[in-house]
């Protein structure tokens, strides 16, 4: 059984490779969308940091280069775009051959993500050697933080896998509303998640509403754990979050992928 | 013009196809406007100024960006876009046997109404920080303004131009559109923040710069005239390069589909 | 080594069971026009479309079946319920004893969908990748997907194709690797949605040939549409006709024809050119060549009366073709409308 597994995930990555391979040019054009975001709010951080003349809640002109530079690959790894990749199978007409495929449409499109990570880590590695030969970051390293942060990394992965996983369930089925879901997402995303900026930065009532939301523990608590800014209390406590909220999306992921399946073979694709 | 006041109620009989979209697009727009003033705000709460902008100063280069986006997004993006499909499918031979100037054809054919909305939100935001900014614009300052605003926006045009004539060479030109407005999204914030390359580059490989962070700073009398004159002058230069391009793609390169 | 699929099928009666299937939607719709398209911002009219009606049939093991009917008759729609991508609205399919919609993995193992006008092969790699891909998804042991990709490459002469990416290839190409694909995990029924269409008259012939070839090696069930009726004269001993959904004939071609369309086709020249129009309807005159149609019951005597009473120096009797006779249904259809 877990052979079988393995083989499986061996075929997804691999034609998904090839595909990459061929698509090279687009694959490189995408990833500058995923660098710019973080690179923009660096600056506009450091600027700020420095026309204050102090650190900001903490984080020095150097901690915030740290800061966004880990974003950018923390984000790198735990990255999903199911809505969109759901959206090419509906409009290419291929959503009908992916369903028949004797093995769930979850594994097929988990193993797509692998495998373009994979592809890609090494550009997103360079570049964040380039950004950290500009913007001057601080490392202050622990390393049992460094160690807990695997673990932290792979929840949150899995976790936002989950997330995404049940939006795009529900948008491939309310296809004129995807936009509108979309930058709803974006924007929580954003505001919420350490995208912006680290948690501590962010005014009061944004805290709250992060602390509430399963987004924080996606982003900004593998980070700041990476950056040795996580108390051992906090990081245990943080685990059982990033448990807890993955245990809860796949419970809804279940319930919603049962009920889109229903609605799907109810209309037709 | 009665051209274009037939694509733009055509525009308006597809968007209002799907009853949702309209309200989507409301909904959309507004949620683009609520992030970037809470962007600004959440910056704004831990500083009074950032690259020497306060935050009304920002708040006129956030008009500007909606405006510009909201005009890129109506008229030229979806246009462009479909000049590009119809490079891909062969069907540019149909916009080419119609008796109309093709550039414009090209770049003007396809209105996405709605988008009429991020204009007016634009318009309501700049005005707004202009108030509050109490700002006395001389003269001089609003021609300066105008240029720039005016110039900017032919910059922009002849980028996109440009960028749907390449489609006639590669063919899979999507993704460059992406990074587009990716870049686009970083004009939100003046260009003298960031690091020399990127401010380099959205100066010159994708003009965002020029279309938005100069014309602020023109309303906001930080501007010289040789800037100004300068941006014009590039203005005229990529307006022409660009409609030399489209003729020279369109009528010496494109060979329709089956090429 | 060959496993023959007739085995496996053998405790079925039939491959495929349908018992009243049916399927509705519910259809916006709207005028044309800046005033439509506002008063459609408030409210919006429903049409409740019933795209399958009651159609009942049952295919046997390893029996090739034509479905036909003109667009939107409702055969896309019950081949994608019968491959459980639809769930059916009312009635029942049942697809090789299993329940379609619960798309099993044993089920769809057993099964393949082919639609002429979507891929289904990776479009920017060689479709040797996309088969290795095939391979492990259904999980296929090595040793047979050996054998069935040389059986492919040979029938289907696939050889210079496989390392290209597919998206070079023509369409008449691009359409034999889709059809290897989705046929290497050696399904036992196989749901064809128009698989021609767009092909050349060669690369059509080929196809069916193959096609056939597969149904008599592994005694495959196949369930066909096609608008191309080469297609179905060639393949399907059997045919199902559907029209808005209904059934309106399931049985022979012959007995299609003998139905709707009661005729023989008597081809026929005579020097001189003589008014036939008292033996039967004059279909085409080409030259001294006249074509007639004439009843099938009267064709006997038709035909002593002209050997009788005309210089004859050449005639041929035929069945009309089947083109002939689905267009005939077409245009009845189209009168009774009118008349309703």
């Amino acid at each position: 059984m877990m052979f079988r597994l393995f083989e499986l995930f061996r075929g997804y990555f691999r034609i998904n490779m090839v595909r990459f391979l061929a698509y090279r040019v687009e694959t490189v054009i995408w990833l500058v969308g995923m660098i710019l975001p973080p690179v923009v709010f660096l600056s506009v951080w450091q600027s700020a940091a420095q026309q204050a003349g102090r650190s900001l809640a903490g984080f020095s002109r150097g901690d915030i280069a740290t800061y966004f530079i880990a974003v950018m690959l923390v984000n790198h790894v735990t990255q999903a775009w199911a809505v969109f990749l759901w959206e090419s199978y509906v409009r290419e007409g291929y959503l009908s051959y992916v369903i028949l495929r004797p093995n769930p449409v979850m594994f097929q499109d988990f193993a797509e993500n692998v495998a373009f990570k994979v592809a890609t880590l090494p550009v997103m590695l360079l570049t964040a050697v380039g950004l950290a030969a500009t913007f001057a970051p601080t490392l202050h390293w622990k390393p049992w933080a460094v160690v807990a942060f695997i673990p932290a990394l792979l929840l949150a992965f899995a976790l936002r896998f989950t997330v995404d996983w049940i939006t795009a369930t529900w948008a491939a089925l309310n296809m004129t509303k995807v936009d509108a879901v979309n930058v709803l997402f974006f924007f929580i995303l954003l505001m919420t998640s350490g995208q912006m900026a680290p948690l501590p930065l962010l005014p009061r009532g944004i805290q709250m509403v992060a602390n509430a939301l399963p987004f924080r523990w996606m982003l900004d608590f593998p980070v700041r754990l990476l950056m040795g800014r996580v108390g051992t209390e906090e990081a245990l406590i943080g685990f059982a979050a990033q448990a807890g909220w993955l245990v809860a999306m796949t419970g809804i992921g279940f319930v919603a992928w049962r009920s889109g399946m229903r609605k799907f073979t109810a209309v037709g694709l | 013009m009665d051209l274009l006041l037939l694509f733009f109620k055509l525009g308006f009989v597809t968007e209002a196809e799907y009853r949702m979209n309209f309200y989507l697009h409301v909904f959309e727009t507004s949620v683009k406007f609520i992030t970037g003033i809470s962007v600004l705000w959440v910056v704004f709460s831990q500083t009074k100024s950032i690259g020497g902008w306060s935050w009304d100063e920002l708040m006129v280069v956030l008009g500007l960006w909606f405006i510009t986006s909201g005009l890129i997004n109506m008229v030229i993006a979806p246009s462009i876009k479909q000049f590009m499909t119809d490079v891909w499918k062969g069907t540019l031979d149909y916009v080419l046997t119609k008796p109309e100037n093709h550039q414009f054809m090209a770049s003007a054919r396809k209105v996405a109404i709605f988008q009429v909305i991020d204009l007016l939100i634009g318009i309501s935001v700049l005005s707004t920080a202009l108030v509050r900014l109490g700002a006395v614009i001389g003269v001089e300052q609003a021609i300066m303004f105008s240029l720039a605003l005016f110039s900017g926006g032919v910059i922009l045009y002849s980028f996109w131009v440009s960028l749907g004539t390449l489609a006639i060479w590669a063919v899979k030109l999507e993704n460059l559109v992406l990074v587009f407005f990716a870049m686009f999204e970083a004009g939100r914030w003046p260009a003298g923040l960031y690091p020399f390359w990127l401010r380099y580059s959205l100066t010159f490989l994708v003009p965002v710069g020029l279309a938005i962070t100069v014309p602020s700073e023109a309303l906001l009398g930080r501007l010289h005239w040789s800037t100004v004159l300068l941006s014009s002058a590039w203005a005229v230069v990529t307006f022409f390069a660009s409609a030399w391009f489209f003729n020279f793609g369109v009528r010496k390169r494109y060979m329709g589909a089956s090429a | 080594m060959i496993r023959s699929i007739k085995g496996t099928a053998r405790g079925i009666k039939s491959a495929l069971h349908l018992q009243d299937l049916s399927k509705t939607y519910k259809v916006h719709q709207r005028k044309f026009g800046v005033r439509a398209a506002l008063k459609s911002l408030v409210y919006r009219d429903y049409k409740v479309i019933q795209a399958v009606q009651d159609v009942t049939f049952d295919v046997a093991p390893g029996e090739v079946v034509g479905f036909l009917g003109p667009n939107g008759a409702g055969k896309t729609t019950t081949i994608k319920m019968l491959s459980g991508l639809l769930y059916p609205s009312h009635g029942e399919a049942r697809v090789l004893d299993y329940d379609p919609w619960r798309r099993q993995r044993e089920f769809l193992k057993r099964i393949t969908l082919i639609m002429g006008r979507r891929n289904q092969l990776v479009w920017d790699v060689p479709a040797i990748d996309s088969f290795e891909f095939f391979r492990i998804i259904y999980g296929i042991p090595q040793a047979d997907y050996k054998s069935m990709l040389d059986e492919m490459v040979a029938l289907l002469d696939l050889e210079p194709l496989l390392y290209k990416p597919v998206r070079n290839l023509s369409l008449g190409e691009r359409m034999k690797c889709e059809l290897a694909g989705a046929l290497l995990h050696r399904p036992e029924v196989l749901f064809l949605d128009e698989p021609t269409i767009g092909l050349d008259v060669l690369a059509q012939y080929r196809f069916r040939r193959f096609l056939g070839e597969y149904n008599r090696r592994y005694g495959a069930t196949i369930l066909l549409t096609s608008h191309y009726m080469g297609d179905v004269e060639e393949l399907c001993h059997r045919v199902v006709f559907i029209d808005q959904g209904r059934m309106l004939f399931d049985g022979s071609i012959v007995a299609l024809a003998e139905r709707f369309l009661p005729y023989k086709t008597l081809q026929l020249r005579t020097r001189g050119g003589a008014d036939l129009s008292a033996y039967g309807e004059v279909i085409s005159r080409v030259g001294d060549m006249i074509t007639l149609r004439v009843p099938k019951k009267d064709t006997l005597q038709v035909l002593a009366r002209l050997v009788a009473e005309l210089p004859i120096e050449d005639l041929n009797v035929s069945d009309p073709p089947i083109t002939e006779v689905v267009k005939h249904i077409y245009t009845l259809k189209e009168a009774a409308l009118a008349i309703a």
